[in-house]
């Protein structure tokens, strides 16, 4: 760069007087920065612009001065004090800020955690559940089992019942068809199939009592092994099963008469 | 304000340029006990008007003080960055419409009057002289000066009031400031 040139320009004349383009301040900024006579010459520039400025100077009365003083400092202590204040605000607002923003960030691990806790427990729970469903379901099974087994070990086992074994008319079968206890004093009857031989479809077995050669219905008996409780019974002599349609009849098929007991 | 401390011009560059990179507010008294008057001469030479020249200054100080931390002295002088404060903070009120409109009318007025008042207390205008100074600068000089410094002309702007090259105000101004500088020089 040609130093005289430059100066010769005016470029820093026009600077000192605040007149240039900001790309042009900027471009003569960096170029007092590197050439210490442009800096000089700027100097000189503005020292006798500086006194040009002086040379119409106009000194303010005293009282017109400090009036302007007093404004001056009133409005920075004012300025100062809301920027205090804005500052204290901005702190309170920034110290509220964090502590939120790290509320929400342990809210949110903590849900995080907690969620996943939750989710890994929701399956175990629901696992645990079903367990303690079928656990607990199979526990009033059990409860229920052991309570009519107590029942029918009660009654089976009790003086008070006699034992009426009803023995197959078919005296070719051996075994028993079913066993039938009854509480003369307490009129109860209750049968308990003893043969699982499968019955043709849309029969069932019936019970009937035998009083004074007379067949009394005394219910129909499901196909299964309990202890099941029959129709009161005051006086019954024998017993008998026959195999009736589904439901029972209202007297008994004496054809279908497969069993008899005697009291 | 009393026992003020004396600041010698360049002291003043120094103590100040120290001062505004420090975050204080005791610059401020030390700006506007030392240059207030010729930030006013300034700002009363723009504007024209005592009262908007007053709040103007009050205004500049403001904007001094508020801004002294981006003073960079690499840059130039502190003296002629306040000036420039001062003349962009007139410039912008005489932006204003209402209050050129006002100006307009009290223009040739105020000039009249208030000339009489011009610096009559800085010490080195005592010893020079404002018209001493005045009277050793061509006419085409100090209305270039004057245009530019005091009423914020464009270059575009000069060209057209004084009927020249754009390319000229450049060259003109350089010579009109080296005038100045010369005469300065002579006087002080």
């Amino acid at each position: 760069m040609n130093i005289e040139e430059y100066i010769a320009s005016g470029l820093l004349e026009q600077y000192a007087l605040d007149s240039l383009s900001i790309e042009q301040r900027l471009d003569v900024e960096s170029n007092i920065d590197r050439y210490p006579a442009l800096k000089e010459e700027l100097e000189k520039i503005e020292i006798a612009i500086e006194e040009y400025a002086i040379l119409n100077a106009k000194q303010l009365s005293k009282q017109r001065s400090n009036v302007i003083w007093d404004a001056i400092k009133k409005t920075i202590n004012t300025t100062i004090d809301n920027n205090y204040q804005t500052t204290k605000q901005l702190n309170w607002t920034n110290y509220f800020a964090i502590a939120a923003c790290l509320a929400a960030v342990m809210l949110a691990a903590a849900w995080a955690l907690q969620y996943n806790k939750t989710q890994t427990q929701l399956v175990a729970n629901k696992a645990q559940q079903d367990s303690i469903i079928k656990i607990s379901a199979a526990y009033t099974q059990l409860q229920y089992e052991l309570a009519t087994k107590t029942n029918d070990l009660q009654i089976v086992s009790s003086s008070e019942y006699k034992k009426i074994v009803i023995a197959p008319t078919d005296t070719t079968q051996k075994s028993a068809l079913a066993q039938v206890y009854y509480n003369k004093k307490q009129q109860k009857v209750f049968v308990q199939l003893v043969s699982n031989e499968p019955l043709p479809q849309g029969k069932q077995y019936q019970l009937w009592a035998l009083y004074q050669g007379k067949p009394i219905d005394a219910g129909v008996i499901a196909f299964n092994a309990q202890l099941q409780a029959s129709i009161s019974m005051p006086n019954a002599e024998a017993f008998a099963i026959t195999i009736e349609p589904m439901g029972g009849s209202k007297t008994p098929t004496m054809q279908a008469l497969v069993a008899l007991g005697t009291i | 304000m009393k026992n003020k401390k004396l600041y010698t011009s360049s002291e003043l560059e120094s103590t100040l340029t120290t001062m505004f990179a420090d975050d204080n507010t005791t610059f401020v008294e030390i700006v506007y006990d030392n240059y207030a008057s010729t930030l006013y001469g300034v700002l009363f030479k723009i504007l024209k008007d005592e009262v908007l020249a007053e709040d103007a200054l009050q205004q500049t100080i403001i904007k001094i003080w508020k801004n002294a931390s981006t003073f960079n002295a690499s840059k130039g002088r502190v003296f002629t960055w306040m000036l420039n404060i001062a003349r962009n903070t007139a410039f912008d009120i005489l932006k204003s419409k209402e209050i050129k409109y006002k100006i307009k009318n009290q223009d040739e007025e105020l000039l009249v009057s208030q000339s009489d008042n011009y610096a009559t207390t800085n010490t080195k205008i005592d010893a020079i002289g404002l018209n001493d100074v005045l009277q050793k600068m061509d006419a085409s000089n100090k209305k270039l000066l004057d245009l530019m410094y005091f009423q914020g002309y464009t270059h575009q702007e000069i060209a057209d009031e004084l009927s020249m090259p754009l390319g000229t105000v450049k060259t003109k101004l350089r010579n009109a400031i080296l005038q100045l500088r010369k005469i300065i020089t002579f006087f002080l």
